[in-house]
């Protein structure tokens, strides 16, 4: 059988891989607050070296840490060319129709770029110093207070750790299925819309009963042994977070603090 | 589909956001496949009709969030506009599934799903000029990078989820929703 | 010559790099109408080299020669092996998806060329080959059958491509004793007529009662090949002689060690009774 997926998770030893995984979703978030909350120059600096220090931290090679910016680079363009275009202003530098180019368009583009570079790079610093599984388990225990306004927070942990079990099956499934109805003549290049969307029955259709089938069969499983809700299950106990976890926690936040009192 | 146990319900669940994960990869070899048809919408639409609103809403928020984390598409950085408009799928999609009772399966399907796809484009496109990129976002952007650019999806979508939803029926994996008629 | 395989090597690689050999230099030929059986453990690389015969993979290294042409060379049509290679895949009753019983077996005759008629005349026949009354199944649907029914609409879907050769994988896995022998003198009648089977399985009476030759895998390697019984009394000499083993063979050895030694050709069912019969009637050890 094949085993799940790692992502982009590059195995490493260093300062950000041993961080707990709570302690950098959190990390996380606060930081894109601060490259969000950006609205300086100086602003754009002190998160621009923030991020510069954590790719060092990481010890990742810097190919792989800016990666998922290169592969979107097209995007990037367009989302520049759009706020270009139609954000508009004072002081009209050129028009065409309902597109202008204006100083205050400029600058909002390179902003947004910037915001979605910084923050790619971010999300992206995550993964790749994490499993994935360890990131679910931490979501799990982020969203545990959710259960004071009535959220089933341990029948979530539990639906998402079934799901990460199945897509190692479902991969190996999904594949075999595609290959059985290529080899007895599906075609998928078909030009024309409506026969696009016919084609790609023959492969969703058994991809989705074959994973309700396994679903049904644990259901019924689970159900013979008495299984009923979450409350009855043993907890595991999570280990706590140490110095260093609540010190980069500290940081972060101060980053996002000064970012506060520098925007104009 | 008031048959269905509160533990199948969660299995199921559990299935659609597996196969978020999977179907973008599976189709990931197939040109064009993964933009013209956003595969991740089915199984959260699924999750929204088979099970009802609050597991629609889960699948939505937790298929492209292990999605981003395991396979990294979508990047981190467009997931939060994703998943604003996934549970909106999700979850509106279950609610007019329980509220609209026409009698007729298909009715009831088509009427639920163009609801859905219109409220989630709507919810996102609001949550992507208030919060996302405040400011920089307009209507005609909306327009183009939600109706525009996916309406082949749209198409496949309203084909491809009720010959599913069919589908499991005749395999008795879900409960049929009119059994008289059937 | 059928099939011709060169230096057939796969490898692929899992997460974290590891690199998985699933088969190793694998050289043999397949002749027109041939019965072949593919044995071995799981994980063995039965199943890999059926989808590279296929052409649903391609190869690290090494040639597959279909009918005399290299099936992964440039410019070789694939859609033509399509024709000529039919698959049934392990539980190929998971690829059914259509609303009737003619449409799903009608699909991969989508783009043959063939008229309106004709298709529905190969879906007749595919269905009526695998036992089914058409007109009564016609119109019913694929997944609201039992399971082995649907085994067989999704065998007709393969069938009635008319492939000049058929892959199986495992196909009599889960059928009750029933259902395995009716399928397998269903292969055994569609191979006399003409049709080259190659057939990958764990059960050993059945590939020792229909195939002519035996392929046998380890660990990606192939092991033996040749007429299926000589295969089998060479398995039973190896050291590891729980290795694919008849129940007729592991009769013969037990039968052996309370002093009543059989010829060592036994290997069916059949060659079990007439060595018996022999030895009882006094005749003479062979």
């Amino acid at each position: 059988m094949r085993s799940l997926p790692t992502g982009q998770y590059i195995p490493g030893h260093s300062f950000l891989h041993r961080l707990d995984a709570r302690a950098k979703i959190l990390c996380l978030f606060i930081l894109m607050a601060a490259v969000i909350g950006a609205a300086s120059l100086w602003g754009y600096a002190l998160v621009l070296v923030a991020i510069a220090l954590l790719v060092l931290l990481s010890r990742l090679p810097l190919r792989s840490a800016v990666a998922p910016v290169r592969g979107v680079y097209w995007f990037l363009l367009v989302i520049f060319l759009m706020n270009t275009l139609f954000f508009g202003g004072e002081d009209v530098l050129a028009s065409w129709g309902i597109f202008q180019i204006a100083p205050a368009g400029i600058k909002q583009g390179f902003r947004v770029v910037g915001n979605v570079v910084l923050i790619l790079i971010l999300g992206n610093l995550l993964t790749m110093t994490t499993l994935p599984t360890q990131v679910t388990t931490a979501l799990a225990s982020l969203i545990k207070p959710l259960k004071f306004i009535g959220v089933p927070t341990e029948d979530v942990a539990l639906i998402i750790s079934i799901a990460l079990h199945f897509i190692p099956t479902f991969m190996e499934e999904t594949e075999l299925i595609k290959m059985a109805q290529i080899a007895r003549g599906a075609r998928f290049e078909s030009r024309k819309l409506s026969e696009r969307a016919a084609s790609f029955i023959p492969l969703v259709v058994p991809v989705f009963i074959s994973a309700f089938r396994r679903a049904d069969a644990l259901a019924l499983a689970m159900e013979a042994r008495g299984y009923r809700n979450a409350k009855n299950r043993t907890k595991r106990e999570k280990a706590p977070l140490v110095a260093g976890d609540y010190c980069a926690l500290m940081v972060c936040a101060l980053i996002c603090l000064v970012q506060i009192f520098l925007r104009p | 589909m008031s048959k269905l146990s509160s533990v199948k319900r969660s299995i199921i669940t559990a299935a659609c956001i597996g196969l978020c994960v999977v179907l973008p990869m599976a189709f990931h070899a197939i040109p064009n496949a993964g933009t013209l048809f956003s595969p991740m919408h089915i199984p959260v639409l699924l999750a929204g009709l088979i099970c009802g609103w609050s597991f629609g809403l889960l699948c939505g928020l937790a298929g492209p969030l292990l999605s981003a984390l395991i396979t990294g598409m979508p990047p981190l950085a467009y997931l939060p506009s994703m998943l604003v408009e996934l549970a909106a799928y999700g979850l509106v999609c279950g609610l007019m599934f329980e509220l609209v009772r026409t009698e007729k399966l298909y009715a009831d399907l088509y009427i639920s799903l163009v609801v859905a796809l219109l409220a989630g484009r709507i919810v996102a496109g609001i949550a992507k000029a208030l919060l996302f990129s405040a400011g920089s976002y307009s209507l005609a952007a909306w327009t183009t990078s939600y109706f525009v650019l996916t309406w082949p999806a749209i198409v496949i979508q309203l084909a491809l989820v009720p010959a599913i939803v069919a589908a499991l029926m005749k395999a008795k994996l879900i409960p049929e929703r009119y059994p008289a008629a059937a | 010559m059928a099939i011709k395989i060169e230096n057939l090597s796969y490898s692929y690689l899992q997460p974290f790099g590891e690199k998985v050999e699933a088969l190793k230099n694998v050289s043999c030929s397949i002749a027109d109408g041939d019965f072949v059986g593919i044995m071995g453990h799981t994980g063995c690389g039965k199943t890999t080299l059926l989808q590279l015969l296929a052409g649903l993979r391609a190869p690290t290294s090494g040639q597959i020669y279909v009918n005399g042409e290299e099936i992964n060379a440039k410019g070789y049509d694939k859609s033509s092996l399509r024709q000529t290679v039919g698959v049934v895949f392990q539980n190929p009753e998971y690829q059914l998806f259509a609303t009737t019983v003619e449409k799903d077996v009608a699909f991969g005759l989508k783009h043959s060329g063939l008229s309106r008629q004709e298709v529905t005349a190969r879906v007749q026949w595919a269905l009526e080959t695998m036992g089914f009354d058409f007109a009564k199944i016609r119109s019913q649907s694929p997944l609201a059958l039992s399971g082995g029914e649907k085994r067989r609409v999704a065998i007709a879907g393969v069938l009635a491509r008319k492939p000049e050769i058929l892959l199986f994988d495992e196909p009599i896995a889960g059928l009750d004793p029933y259902g395995r022998e009716n399928f397998l003198r269903f292969v055994g009648e569609i191979n006399q007529a003409g049709t080259t089977v190659l057939m990958v399985s764990h059960n050993m009476e059945a590939l020792a009662e229909y195939t002519k030759h035996l392929l046998v895998l380890e660990q990606g390697r192939l092991i033996d090949s040749g007429p299926t019984r000589e295969v089998f009394v060479r398995l039973k000499q190896r050291k590891n002689g729980a290795f694919g083993q008849t129940k007729a063979q592991k009769i013969a050895t037990l039968l052996a060690e309370v002093k009543l030694p059989l010829s060592s050709g036994v290997v069916t069912y059949a060659d079990l009774l007439s060595a018996l019969k022999q030895e009882l009637t006094g005749g003479g050890r062979g």
